[in-house]
């Protein structure tokens, strides 16, 4: 049992969020299907449909999971029971009649029967990322407005909050205030489109950041109850807030290159996002730094995993493979193909790495159960499959996205002709991505397992293993360094689609080659770096 | 075939090397500096004010920009904008119904699995041409779902409205000769998008994140 009573009420919000995420992964695996075989389902879950399920059961999980770390984790700080007990057992229902409404009655899009009041669509809104309609976005907004009055009356004083939980309470509150922008309807296509990159944008390169840095803080302070510990953090979490914020507020700019906003947002986005990686960049080098600081083990290694997972997804996939595409010139040969969900998957993934690794935190803790040896093997597996399966899925999509440039930009061929020639990556795409899956079936069933059923009673002690260069920290700001440079190889790839080598000459093994070396260098040294960041921190291969 | 294909394959090799040799060069000041760097003993958090700052100034800048990059002025109005009696807002309704982002690209944001939406329109020229697709497609299994005649006629005019944006020439094509430099001034509404200024935008981007990026790693090493 926990400390405080009123942290079970985080369960049923954890398991929402499992059961949400199984929904997305399937919907996935359907969007897969449909690059197969076209035919089968169509007309009957029309491919927008099962898209729109994809995206919206990813972000009520995300929301769920947050909540659920959020009941968690205040009474812990302010020291005494949740505020409001029944209204979070109201926000439990809420959420899950809005998420059985949403998946109601989004299948309205294949029939065109939205219901509009006053001028506001009310069933679908049919825009990426914010497909539920207002009706349901009221609700949910009705649900954040819960957590922050429950929270609020739980917090002690603001005056002394420590920095980390600043962070995660601006974070929170900017997600949610955010998914107002994006959700409004405009006349103009531009306008609609500039502010829902306010919501989409702001709540990855914002909010969500800002809240999963204070989320981690707050866990390695509650954690490791040693004082050192506050100010490593305070430091860390002022400098990831600071940058992450600059960078990513105007580096929004690489939203505005090509959807009829003025030229002037070349210029900044080009300069200011790509100042994204820096953040992100000293995230995983910092994190080195605590490491070595605090001298201590990590109590719960599938925890420990996923936040590894958070730290090199958001260097390789959040920042660099953002890199590659962010610089304008490159930008507008990748805009609107593959080459970007290549960057938006693992962008997503870092985040749903962050929702996991809390799940991981609070499961042992809620049923008092000890982190025994299956729960740690099994979420380990969890962990390298969807890490490895991630890579996989983004470097085909990577890949068929630069196959895509050349015969949709270039050769100017008819969409049949390029859906063909992105053919060869999709099994790289299934195969990628039925290890994510493989990767959620450990995941839930160590869970689950958990949760349902008795556990050995020993805690897991990490066994002796050989030191290698895979287990420790040795090189692994050379790593980051490399990594950058292979960023820029992937960079060079894209830019050089404008050289007349490719365009008069057809030269396209140029383009073709570096993204291949890219994407798979920058594969490889994710793996490596995972390796050495998580191991060496399990099996204390860090501490000189 | 380009005559002068060497001295554009020597501009090339020009431009691609100095960008690899910028980075370099900024990353080996970068290590070299980071190596000699000590390591300054802070006792409470170095720079909070600067940063602080820094927040609200981009903040600041995003508030300023907003109104600037909604600029009715730059694109068509989609009340105006008509085929056969319906405006473009109206297919812009149509299009949120049918969830038509959940497939298509619109200017280059939405799902991929069909056609960009802005490309088809400019390849397609006119209304009646765009018309007949849609027609023509309508109810396949490519768009497995009826479309009334009028909600055929509002998109054809929401795409007519989406073909006139000003997208900085993107999509690339041959009508802007795969160039997304050739000519912002074409595009140019007001005085400051008003002069040629990709060399410019060049320059500054490459020169300020160099300076920029690796700058910051420097200040990181110095701790």
């Amino acid at each position: 049992m926990p400390e405080y009573r009123s942290q079970m009420l985080a369960l049923p919000f954890a398991v929402v969020a499992l059961v949400l995420f199984l929904v997305q992964l399937i919907a996935g695996g359907f969007l897969a299907f449909y690059y197969i075989n076209p035919d089968l389902l169509s007309g009957i879950a029309n491919f927008n449909l099962i898209r729109a399920y994809h995206l919206n059961a990813l972000i009520l999980w995300l929301f769920s999971a947050t909540f659920a770390a959020v009941f968690y984790m205040t009474p812990m700080l302010s020291k005494r029971d949740l505020w409001g007990q029944g209204l979070v057992k109201l926000l439990a229902v809420v959420l899950v009649l809005v998420t059985i409404g949403i998946f109601a009655t989004l299948p309205v899009m294949q029939t065109g029967n939205n219901i509009w009041v006053a001028n506001q669509p009310m069933l679908v809104e049919g825009k990426e990322y914010v497909e539920a309609g207002r009706l349901w976005d009221i609700l949910i907004f009705i649900g954040f407005m819960i957590v922050a009055l429950v929270v609020q009356k739980t917090l002690p004083s603001p005056r002394e909050w420590p920095l980390a939980l600043w962070a995660l309470v601006i974070g929170a509150a900017g997600t949610f205030l955010l998914y107002i922008p994006g959700n409004l309807f405009f006349k103009s296509v531009v306008t609609s489109e500039y502010f829902r990159w306010w919501t989409v944008h702001y709540w990855v390169e914002g909010a969500l950041e800002i809240a999963y840095a204070g989320a981690i803080g707050l866990v390695l302070m509650l954690i490791i109850p040693d004082p050192r510990v506050r100010k490593v953090v305070d430091k860390y979490i002022f400098y990831d807030v600071i940058l992450a914020a600059t960078s990513g507020i105007v580096g929004q700019g690489h939203h505005y290159f090509w959807i009829g906003t003025p030229t002037f947002w070349i210029m900044l986005g080009g300069v200011i996002s790509v100042l994204e990686i820096v953040p992100l960049a000293l995230m995983a080098l910092e994190s080195l730094k605590i490491a070595k600081e605090l001298e201590q083990p990590f109590p719960n290694i599938p925890s420990l995993y996923f936040m590894v997972g958070i730290l090199i997804f958001g260097f390789v996939g959040v920042s660099l493979l953002g890199l590659i595409q962010t610089w304008p010139w490159t930008n507008w040969w990748e805009h609107g193909t593959w080459v970007t969900p290549s960057h938006g998957h693992e962008c997503m993934m870092a985040f749903a790495m962050g929702a996991i690794a809390l799940l991981y935190l609070a499961i042992p803790d809620l049923t008092g159960k000890p982190v025994d040896r299956t729960f740690v093997s099994w979420g380990k597996k969890a962990f390298w499959l969807m890490f490895v399966g991630q890579i996989v899925l983004a470097t085909s999509f990577g890949l068929a996205g630069t196959v895509q440039i050349y015969h949709y930009w270039i050769l100017a061929e008819p969409w049949q002709k390029v859906l063909e020639a992105r053919f060869p990556f999709v099994p790289g795409i299934v195969i990628g991505g039925g290890m994510v899956f493989l990767g959620y079936i450990y995941l839930a069933s160590s869970m689950l397992r958990h949760l349902l059923f008795p556990v050995e009673n020993e805690s897991y002690q990490p066994p002796e293993v050989k030191r290698s260069w895979f287990t420790t920290f040795e090189g692994f700001p050379f790593l980051v360094v490399l990594a950058v440079f292979f960023a820029l190889i992937g960079t060079t790839g894209l830019w050089s689609f404008s050289s007349s080598s490719v365009l008069q000459y057809g030269n396209i093994w140029i383009p073709y080659s570096l993204s291949a070396v890219a994407y798979i260098g920058l594969g490889i040294i994710a793996v490596l770096m995972a390796s050495k960041l998580a191991r060496g921190i399990e099996y204390g291969h860090y501490l000189e | 075939m380009n005559k002068n294909y060497t001295m554009t394959y020597a501009y090339e090799i020009f431009f691609f090397s100095a960008f690899i040799a910028g980075i370099a060069a900024a990353l080996i000041l970068y290590v070299h500096y980071a190596r000699k760097a000590k390591r300054a003993e802070a006792e409470e958090i170095p720079f909070e004010r600067l940063g602080k700052f820094m927040v609200a100034f981009a903040i600041l800048l995003i508030v300023i920009l907003t109104p600037l990059s909604i600029d009715p002025g730059r694109n068509p109005d989609p009340e105006v904008i008509t085929y056969r009696g319906s405006t473009a807002l109206e297919g812009w309704k149509v299009a949120i119904d049918y969830n038509c982002m959940g497939c298509h690209t619109i200017v280059g944001n939405g799902a991929y699995y069909a056609p960009e939406l802005t490309y088809v329109a400019r390849k397609a020229g006119d209304g009646d041409n765009i018309k007949s697709l849609l027609s023509a497609y309508a109810g396949t299994k490519f768009m497995p779902f009826h479309l009334s005649d009028e909600e055929i006629d509002a998109l054809t005019a929401w795409m007519l409205y989406l073909k006139d944006l000003n997208t900085n020439n993107w999509p690339p094509m041959k009508d802007n000769d795969y160039s997304f430099a050739s000519s912002f001034d074409k595009n140019a509404v007001r005085w400051y998008e008003s002069f040629d200024a990709w060399l410019v935008y060049w320059v500054l981007t490459v020169v300020f994140t160099v300076f920029l990026v690796f700058g910051m790693f420097y200040w990181y090493a110095r701790g």
